[in-house]
């Protein structure tokens, strides 16, 4: 994928920059909106977009891609997190907004759920041994064989795939699952309680065991030993 | 005590006062003058019986005249006058006399004049002097007293509305304070204070509110830039377990900070009125979506939880704030609850109770709804979910209440139609 960055803080755009590399997708930085405005000439499958940059309002960076209706996503990410802000950037055609700060796991997959509603329309399915996931559907499987998860389970699960390999904090499965509501700390036993039940399920329909928890600060999903 | 009350009974206590010595004062004074006219006349009196010389020679017109001769020496040489008292012979009355006492000594015997002179028209004149003297000041003064009051009460409406006013001022409610003009210089010079400072307190919290959502906004950037890097460190694959867990500690610490920086700006968000749209909410509805969100932490703890609703609930508010108005409200019933108690939620028309089982409040009552203030020690709390309730509810004319015994914690809401 290609990825275009536009933060003005040097320090988090590298740390997104090096992330996104890391994930294996090939990343242009613009640090004001001109740039940005110059870059988007080009094609990016994504765009990563701070609102606050001091040119000017990262939303005419929105109404150019979208204007020109070309097929790139947009994630907006910024401090202000008031309703308005949200709605105005969704409006304009913006596929998502996240509110920093914010753990990269979110915004990986958030990343991976936009290029799959955006570039695969949403059927791709998202495989990772025995586990077959079809986001559009709300189905899983295991060898073959459709397990019941709640949506929350559910979404855990995605969440937990997508940062394969990652650990991933409490507080960051926190947020990611608390992300509908306003919640001021409240998530430890909440995640606990939902990752144990995904867990339960998981295993009963034979799946192996990938959840793995690193030393009671968070957890692991991987198929290394 | 009323202004008008205590002005009042200073002014009729210190009437009665001068009153009473003005009237007693009044009327010694008359006695007296009466007094030394009669004893005018008495002295008149005897100057006529002085020159009749014994003869009985004499005429008085105004005063009746006794001579008896008496036995001994004279011992009235010097006239004596007193009042005295004698029977009317015709009507049987006692009568009030003015009497004048002398004797006078002849060659061979010594006569005792006694001159009389009826005091009663002259008592009756100072009786009406008196009654005068007292009851036109009183009703003088009550005429003024009900004058004053009127006239006092009616220059008093101006500093009654201010008062009002003044009780009704909320430093968050943008309408300015509107105050009376009055034709008092006093009462429009402490309007025109109250004026200033009211424009003064508002201008300082907007600042203050701006200043708040402007640093917390500035704050979140860094925070996560930290968060980040914090991220970048703990997927590094050579971290000692002590590494892994103190980086994990200190992202949480972040996500902590960048919390209560969230609350701040929500609260600051609440302040600013920035929740303007309203709506009509079902309670009822509300509380079951939001049951079924904090359902996994509700049976974690193993809460029995029991909701009847007697009645539709609906109330016109923000349909976000009313979210995150009843989503506190249960969360601190879950947070607070002990392990195996209970939640019970009552729904009637425009009330809610929501009652939970829990350990007996640490803090006062009144400090609940205060920002940052923690009941017991839940490392979780940031002590500002009930501040915000309260503000809610303060901003959609919710009356809520709080009630605590011993193990129940009760909440009572009241919405407006």
């Amino acid at each position: 994928m290609k990825i275009l960055i536009v933060e003005d803080e040097p320090q988090l755009a590298q740390s997104i920059q090096a992330f996104l590399e890391s994930e294996g997708h090939i990343c242009e930085l613009a640090e004001n909106l001109s740039l940005a405005l110059h870059l988007v000439d080009n094609v990016f499958d994504i765009i990563v977009l701070d609102l606050n940059l001091p040119d000017g309002n990262g939303l005419e960076v929105v109404k150019k891609v979208k204007g020109k209706g070309m097929n790139t996503g947009v994630i907006i990410v910024s401090a202000r997190d008031s309703l308005d802000n949200k709605i105005e950037g969704l409006e304009l055609g913006a596929d998502d907004y996240l509110t920093k700060p914010f753990q990269m796991a979110e915004l990986n997959a958030r990343l991976k759920s936009l290029v799959r509603r955006v570039h695969f329309k949403g059927e791709e399915k998202i495989e990772f041994n025995e586990l077959v996931i079809i986001p559009n559907e709300l189905i899983v499987t295991v060898n073959g064989k459709p397990v019941d998860l709640t949506k929350k389970e559910f979404d855990l699960l995605v969440y937990f795939i997508a940062n394969k390999n990652r650990v991933l904090t409490k507080t960051g499965i926190g947020e990611h699952m608390s992300k509908d509501f306003m919640d001021y700390g409240f998530t430890d036993d909440f995640i606990y309680t939902h990752i144990k039940n995904l867990r339960k399920k998981l295993l009963k329909a034979g799946c192996g065991d990938y959840v793995r928890n690193v030393y009671g600060v968070g957890y692991k999903f991987t198929d290394a030993e | 005590m009323k202004l008008i009350t205590k002005s009042g009974l200073n002014f009729i206590s210190a009437s009665i006062f001068f009153f009473l010595f003005g009237s007693l004062g009044g009327y010694y004074f008359i006695r007296y003058a009466v007094n030394k006219f009669l004893n005018n006349e008495l002295l008149e009196a005897k100057a006529y019986i002085d020159r009749a010389e014994g003869t009985g020679n004499y005429k008085l017109t105004f005063a009746d005249v006794l001579a008896d001769s008496i036995q001994g020496p004279a011992s009235y040489r010097e006239p004596f006058i007193n009042d005295t008292v004698i029977m009317n012979s015709s009507t049987g009355n006692y009568e009030f006399y003015r009497k004048l006492t002398f004797d006078k000594t002849y060659e061979n015997h010594v006569v005792r004049y006694q001159i009389v002179r009826s005091s009663a028209p002259s008592d009756v004149m100072v009786m009406k002097f008196t009654l005068m003297l007292t009851v036109f000041p009183v009703l003088f003064f009550l005429i003024l007293y009900f004058v004053n009051r009127g006239s006092t009460r009616y220059s008093l409406t101006v500093f009654y509305d201010t008062i009002k006013k003044l009780k009704a001022f909320d430093v968050n409610k943008d309408n300015k304070l509107e105050l009376m003009t009055s034709d008092i210089d006093e009462f429009e010079q402490l309007n025109e204070v109250f004026n200033a400072m009211d424009k003064k307190i508002k201008e300082d919290f907007e600042r203050l509110k701006e200043y708040t959502e402007n640093t917390s906004h500035e704050l979140q950037t860094p925070l996560a830039i930290i968060t980040s890097r914090l991220d970048e460190l703990l997927q590094s694959s050579n971290l000692t377990e002590e590494q892994i867990k103190t980086v994990a500690g200190l992202m949480e610490t972040v996500n902590r900070l960048s919390k209560i920086n969230q609350a701040l700006i929500y609260l600051a968000k609440l302040d600013n009125r920035m929740f303007k749209d309203e709506e009509k909410v079902d309670i009822n509805n509300l509380i079951r979506e939001q049951v079924e969100l904090l359902e996994p932490l509700i049976e974690n703890k193993g809460i029995s939880l029991e909701l009847t609703s007697t009645d539709k609930c609906e109330t016109i508010m923000n349909k976000s704030l009313s979210h995150t108005l009843i989503q506190n409200l249960l969360k601190n019933a879950i947070r607070h609850n002990v392990e195996n108690g209970y939640i019970k939620i009552e729904c009637a028309a425009n009330h809610l109770i929501i009652e939970n089982s829990g350990s007996p409040l640490a803090t006062s009552t009144d400090e609940l709804f205060k920002r940052f203030n923690k009941a017991g020690n839940h490392p979780n709390s940031l002590g500002i979910g009930l501040s915000v309730v309260k503000r809610i509810c303060e901003i959609s004319s919710i009356d809520i209440q709080y009630q605590c015994t011993e193990s129940k914690h009760q909440f009572e809401l009241r919405f407006k139609n």
